[in-house]
């Protein structure tokens, strides 16, 4: 059980993270749940669909967030840039992914941001072939279709 | 790297972040994506997130052909060194010659005119045009019905808006053409209506109607919406 002023916050595979309130309302929805129940502040909130390596890089991009909202001073604009650049730089595919649809779902908005503007630059010069491979889309244009579209915007190409 | 089916609005969140030149090379991906991006409620997120960064309008003359290429650039989406402009090459038919001139923006589209400043023939004449930046897709305005002259020359008595009514939940432009009949020097003012849910968006273009000046004013202005800062 957490102790005053903490929550704890549990994964989809039984992970448990106590973290102070005030990291853990980063998150809009666990802000939400608390505010509206107080039983979810006094034991423990499941984070469904999350697991326990996920949940602890959401923890740690919340930490430094929370802090910086706290204190300027010691945690600046800068630092925390920087801090961004290398958190992102560090995640692979799999995690990027599952990361964008955990802060999605939890709705932490400035995460969020981030990893999609990430995710924009990494596939803005790709081809729409590598497109519909990374995200697992089917194209559903006839050739003809296809053609048709391209030709309106041949400069794109 | 592979996948899963990523929602629909996490797409969007994604894809408003990328520049114009591969958002066109992106609506072969799909049906859904296609929509996506051609979508107005897109054109006005990619705008609200370049909210607080300048967007140009670039002008750039080619004298051996006479021609002008006119593109968008915002600070924002060439943050990312090497990034297009928002909506470069505009396919305007621009002679270098003449003046172009920015009337305003609404949810995403702009309304700008090339003004003949120097003509050989009757047939040059000025154009209005809306322009949608997240898909470059352009309208010319047709002609007045009214009989008015096509070409308004004299810009201080003639005058453009773009706007949104929030009691029709329609954009709407409305141009005053300074007009004089005859006798009783009455002017006109010709209202055109679109809605942003067409896809090529002049699609439904049409006038709605020929007012007396101080209706209009009372009729049209009180909204506050025409916005002149791209």
């Amino acid at each position: 059980m957490a102790s005053k002023g903490n929550l704890t916050l549990k994964s989809c595979n039984g992970k448990e993270f106590i973290v102070e309130e005030k990291v853990a309302v980063m998150s809009t929805t666990i802000k939400n749940m608390v505010d509206v129940d107080d039983s979810f502040a006094q034991g423990v909130i499941p984070i469904i669909g999350v697991d326990g390596k996920i949940l602890a890089k959401l923890i740690e991009y919340c930490k430094e967030h929370a802090e910086a909202d706290e204190d300027e001073e010691v945690k600046s604009e800068e630092y925390l840039k920087k801090f961004d650049e290398k958190f992102v730089d560090e995640l692979n595919l799999n995690d990027l992914y599952d990361l964008l649809k955990a802060s999605n779902y939890l709705e932490i908005t400035k995460l969020l941001n981030l990893l999609c503007q990430k995710v924009a630059s990494m596939i803005k010069g790709k081809k729409p072939e590598e497109i519909r491979r990374i995200f697992n889309i089917k194209n559903d244009f006839t050739p003809e279709e296809e053609e048709e579209i391209n030709r309106q915007n041949p400069w794109a190409f | 790297m592979n996948m899963e089916v990523l929602p629909e609005d996490l797409i969007r969140e994604i894809l408003v972040r990328l520049p114009v030149k591969s958002l066109l090379k992106f609506c072969c991906v799909s049906k859904i994506w296609y929509d996506l991006i051609n979508s107005p409620y897109f054109a006005t997120m990619r705008l609200s997130l370049a909210k607080n960064h300048r967007v140009f309008l670039v002008k750039q003359c080619l004298s051996d052909e006479k021609k002008a290429v006119l593109s968008f650039h915002s600070d924002y989406l060439s943050s990312d060194r090497g990034t297009a402009g928002a909506a470069p090459d505009l396919k305007l038919p621009s002679t270098h010659r003449n003046r172009i001139q920015l009337y305003g923006t609404c949810n995403g589209i702009v309304c700008l005119a090339e003004l003949v400043t120097w003509s050989h023939s009757d047939s040059d004449k000025d154009k209005i045009y809306l322009c949608n930046l997240a898909t470059r897709q352009f309208l010319t305005l047709p002609p007045s019905p009214f009989g008015c002259s096509d070409k308004f020359e004299d810009v201080s008595t003639t005058s453009l808006g773009l706007g949104f009514d929030p009691s029709t939940q329609d954009d709407k432009l409305v141009k005053f053409i300074d007009y004089n009949f005859e006798e009783s020097m009455a002017r006109p003012c010709v209202e055109f209506k679109y809605t942003t849910s067409e896809q090529i968006l002049g699609e439904s273009l049409r006038v709605i109607s020929l007012v007396h000046p101080q209706l209009c004013l009372t009729t049209s202005f009180p909204h506050q919406s025409f916005s002149t800062d791209p």
